[in-house]
């Protein structure tokens, strides 16, 4: 029975980055992984394919114009290997402005599990990068009932990602009530500072969730990911590969359901303020 | 249980916002309707209406033949402009037409495809295209024919300096819906003629086309037939484009409300009260005439009826009046069927409350017709005048029944009125005939 990951978080926090980097890492112990894409975009998978984009799930099938035609669709056309053998595969969507991204992704996920792809592949581990907040239906769909059963949500000592963590808390609560997806934990990004760390475990506090890893600010990270590698694959003694190992080890482990308690947009707002005098107030003293 | 089941609306008596804007469409002398929808909304929504309404025929591109972009999944996930560019590229070239009318259903609302954006590409001085956002969700079809007259208003018309004297547009018949339309409107224009007025009809197809609409600004008066259908649109006619409007809240059925009619626009437009009073009496002098004869029914054999009237607003007001106040039947129910927004209902049920004789009819406003024949099975009325639907609930009171509103699939409609003068003596000979056969 595969281990069905989602992870979510502000867009441009760097959840592609982290996915692909565990999934590497989980796939260095030996395991079966899959990474699924949920975001037009459509680069969740690249580091593991040295830079490749591959062709999407919705692109394939949707050349079909008739719904007969779009059942009939070979999976085997839309997921693909990449390193240490992770099965990659895209949603793909809609260019910026037209259509309905959300659509999209309930589209060629219900397709994925109609035409038996996840029987196929048969994984240890299934992970789904979904794309920022969870604005509407169509990225709640990994959070549903039987698909992503275990929720991290990305976060930076950022205010705004912090704002949409919230929000997709009140998503899980809503889904975790019907047996839906459950908040395993947070991911913090981008900490190099005390006072980063303070206010995502603040924040953790808060809402009743935690934190399971802090991954710091890393040039090594940020050059693989350029050259469309995860730091396992391309700097596999660094620090920071180390980092996606004990985060691998740690999602690997957890059992942990967490039921957070959102708060209100008014209480956070002003928990936000206080975090930015802070942050002031420390960086005058320095 | 109950509970539940009172929120359902079963056995409709109208459509969507798509289906009424399709219908007021189909119903514009070769106006092509194209549904930028799922497969199944044009042909279902068009044929399912038309059918209800007594037969009517496809009109000039329904049913079957309309044009439609079939959204697919591909269309909801990427967008159906391309789909919808494609389609009335198509329907250009191969539908002879007067204009083309882009109609959205529910999922190219939810997506928000730029329907305007695309009509703009093709207004290039040729047949024009107008665009509708119509989704479903928007409504039912009333919602959807007014959507398509402040559409038409707003794409078509422009402020004229010139006025055309004796020019009244006709508004408030809503085509289908009402399924006496082209006979309502026909008696309408008749009686606005011998005014020596220029009716400016709207509707009318293999007749009236485009052209009423693009002189509409020229009218001297919008005249509205109906308590709310269309209200905003005649106010908004106004302010906009400076041509007054007259409500007359009801369809009027039978001598005394169809000769105040005439009499309303009469004083409104200053035409010579001795030409009023004369059609007046002239066209009282004919319907008296029958009706007269009519009343030995009620003298010799005393034939009286309790009746209960299940239909659109303004048809209800038009048809309670007639039968009260001219003659001199017991109103004991009146069911609204159109759902009108809260502000008209109090004048709805004022105007039924003003008939002769102090009776006061009970008015109920509902849709769902386990609701409607839950109350008209209490009703001790003899005589139901309402839908297709409701010919087992007279049966069950063992009254007779005609069918008068939507839906009806037991009549042809052709040329047949309940308007006007005319159409109180059809209502009457209609009312007789059934009470005879039950």
């Amino acid at each position: 029975m595969a281990r069905e990951i989602g992870v979510y978080g502000k867009g441009g926090i760097g959840k592609s980055t982290i996915v692909s980097n565990t999934s590497a890492a989980i796939a260095e112990k030996g395991a079966k992984v899959m990474q699924i894409g949920c975001d037009p975009k459509a680069d969740s998978t690249n580091s593991l394919l040295d830079g490749r984009y591959i062709p999407t799930i919705l692109d394939t099938v949707l050349e079909a114009d008739t719904v007969r035609e779009f059942r009939s669709v070979d999976v085997s056309k839309v997921i693909f290997e990449g390193y240490r053998g992770i099965i990659c595969a895209e949603c793909g969507g809609p260019d910026p402005g037209i259509g309905c991204a959300g659509r999209g992704i309930i589209t060629a996920i219900e397709l994925m599990k109609e035409q038996g792809a996840f029987e196929k592949v048969n994984p240890d581990y299934v992970l789904y990068d979904v794309l920022g907040d969870v604005v509407c239906g169509g990225f709640a769909m990994p959070l549903r009932q039987g698909i992503a059963k275990q929720v991290y949500i990305v976060v930076s000592a950022n205010f705004a990602s912090l704002y949409a963590a919230n929000n997709l808390c009140k998503a899980i609560v809503r889904f975790g009530e019907r047996g839906g997806g459950k908040l395993a934990g947070l991911i913090a990004n981008h900490i190099s500072t005390p006072e980063e760390k303070e206010i995502v475990n603040e924040f953790a506090a808060m809402t009743k969730t935690e934190v399971i890893e802090y991954i710091p600010y890393s040039r090594e990270l940020a050059r693989s990911d350029l050259q469309g590698q995860t730091v396992i694959q391309s700097a596999p003694d660094s620090e920071i590969a180390d980092v996606f190992r004990r985060l691998a080890a740690k999602i690997a482990e957890r059992e942990q359901q967490i039921i957070p308690a959102p708060v209100q947009a008014p209480e956070l707002r002003k928990w936000g303020q206080s975090c930015l005098e802070r942050l002031q107030a420390s960086g005058i003293k320095e | 249980m109950r509970e539940v089941l009172s929120k359902i609306l079963r056995g409709p008596r109208y459509a969507c916002s798509l289906g009424g804007a399709m219908t007021t469409i189909l119903a514009i002398n070769r106006g092509v309707p194209l549904v930028h929808s799922s497969p199944g909304c044009g042909y279902n929504l068009t044929l399912g209406q038309v059918i209800a309404s007594g037969y009517q025929g496809q009109g000039y591109t329904g049913g079957a033949c309309i044009p439609s972009t079939r959204f697919t999944a591909k269309q909801v996930v990427y967008g159906g402009e391309d789909r919808l560019r494609q389609q009335l590229k198509a329907t250009l070239d191969w539908v002879d037409s007067d204009f083309v009318a882009i109609l959205t259903g529910c999922t190219a609302d939810l997506i928000g495809d730029d329907i305007a954006a695309i009509a703009g590409e093709f207004n290039n001085g040729g047949v024009p295209v107008f665009h509708f956002t119509t989704g479903g969700f928007k409504g039912n079809s009333f919602r959807g024919h007014e959507i398509v007259l402040e559409g038409l208003a707003s794409q078509l018309m422009k402020e004229s300096a010139r006025r055309e004297k004796g020019q009244v547009n006709v508004f408030g018949v809503v085509p289908y819906q009402d399924i006496f339309w082209r006979g309502d409107l026909a008696e309408i224009r008749r009686l606005l003629e011998k005014l020596g007025l220029k009716p400016n009809m709207m509707f009318g197809h293999k007749v009236f086309g485009l052209e009423s609409w693009r002189k509409a600004p020229e009218a001297e008066l919008n005249l509205l037939l109906s308590p709310w259908v269309g209200m905003g649109f005649v106010k908004e006619f106004e302010q906009r484009l400076g041509v007054p409007y007259l409500v007359v809240p009801e369809l009027p059925v039978g001598p005394t409300a169809t000769s105040a009619l005439l009499r309303k626009v009469g004083e409104k437009l200053n035409i010579d009260r001795e030409l009023v009073e004369k059609v007046v009496a002239e066209e009282e002098k004919e319907a008296y005439y029958y009706l007269d004869d009519a009343s030995d029914l009620y003298i010799d054999f005393g034939w009286h009826f309790n009746f209960a009237v299940i239909s659109d607003s303004n048809l209800a007001i038009g048809i309670t009046k007639f039968l009260t106040n001219d003659m001199g039947y017991v109103p004991h129910l009146v069911v609204i069927t159109d759902d009108p927004p809260d502000k008209y209902r109090e004048a709805i049920v004022n105007e039924l409350s003003s008939l002769n004789h102090g009776l006061k009819p009970q008015v109920v406003f509902e849709s769902n017709s386990d609701s409607i024949w839950e109350i008209v099975g209490k009703t001790e009325a003899d005589v139901i005048l309402g839908s297709s639907l409701d010919r087992p609930v007279a049966q069950q009171l063992s009254a007779s029944h005609v069918c008068i509103s939507r839906p009806a699939v037991e009549r042809l409609i052709t040329n047949n009125t309940l308007c006007g003068y005319r159409g109180g003596l059809e209502l009457l000979a209609e009312i007789v005939t059934a009470a005879f056969r039950a």
